[in-house]
């Protein structure tokens, strides 16, 4: 009987990570891709973060299309203000 | 009912093998994302383990982006029109991370002394203490002897109390073993404690930039 020569095992590159909660939290938690859109990032029913495509750094009435709701309930205020 | 986003992934991928949960391939900006009808999951550790072994399994067979953990979109048309303006950046990712695996060294110990403090003004202060912040001198040899086997490398100073640093390398698949060679043969020369993990799906290398 001839004594089959061994084959060394094959070098894990995914299988059987024994990866620690530590690295798993890490990367799952903070790692990873992160888009800028109309995306919600939370966890259970609460949303944790919610992201737009565009950070607005000016008041929001500077880039906000005006509000005809507002403007009326602005001028009925100005007629009750004349009367 | 919700998108629960896993990953991006370059290949069409046959979900009903070897992944156990029932999830569904919505194709988008060129590639492919792998998703689960899902309320929003807390984040517990049987959710993260779950997560991380989704993304694992996907990694085993093609080239994946994982989405941060929590990550949802309305619809599978919100997630397309999300991602069309992203195509370039998507490739140029999976360029980045093709049978290549992450390996995280996270440093502990004491840290090494502070070099000179920087001359000049405020502007080059502030910029001498951000390159600083992505340096890691305590285990530069280990750094050094893997840099010609490291696609990409991103460092993360804590400097919380012996918890000093965490490094992210990414490695082609084909030179993970003379990788381990090299940090194995430089790990014992170092002050340090380093913990070796990996091979992972390229997390820290997923950015869409």
């Amino acid at each position: 009987m001839s004594a089959r020569k061994k084959q060394p095992a094959p070098e894990p590159v995914l299988e059987g990570i024994d990866a620690s909660l530590l690295d798993i939290v890490d990367h799952v938690l903070t790692k990873g891709v992160v888009l800028t859109g109309d995306l919600v990032i939370g966890v259970a029913d609460i949303d944790l973060v919610y992201l737009r495509l565009s950070a607005i750094l000016c008041a929001a009435d500077r880039v906000l299309p005006a509000d005809p709701t507002r403007r009326k309930r602005t001028d009925r205020a100005r007629v009750r203000t004349r009367r | 009912m919700t998108l629960w986003l896993f990953a991006l992934v370059e290949d069409e991928v046959d979900l009903r093998r070897g992944i156990g949960a029932p999830l569904e391939l919505v194709r988008a900006a060129g590639a492919f994302v792998v998703a689960q009808r899902s309320a929003p999951l807390p984040a517990e550790t049987a959710n993260l383990v779950a997560h991380d072994r989704v993304i694992g399994s996907l990694a085993r067979r093609t080239a994946v982006l994982p989405f941060r953990f929590g990550t949802t979109t309305a619809s599978a048309t919100a997630l397309r029109s999300l991602l069309a303006p992203r195509k370039e950046a998507i490739a140029r990712a999976f360029d980045r991370v093709r049978d290549a695996v992450q390996l995280t060294l996270r440093v502990r110990g004491e840290a090494a002394p502070p070099a000179a403090p920087p001359t000049g003004g405020p502007g080059t202060q502030w910029l001498a203490k951000r390159l600083a912040a992505g340096q890691v001198p305590e285990i530069a040899s280990v750094l050094g002897a893997t840099k010609a086997l490291v696609r990409a490398s991103r460092a993360e100073r804590h400097d919380r109390e012996r918890d000093l640093a965490t490094v992210y390398q990414l490695v082609a698949r084909s030179d993970l073993r003379a990788w381990r060679a090299a940090v194995a043969a430089t790990l014992p020369s170092l002050d340090v404690e380093v913990a070796v993990g990996g091979p992972y799906a390229p997390y820290a290398f997923a950015e869409l930039a």
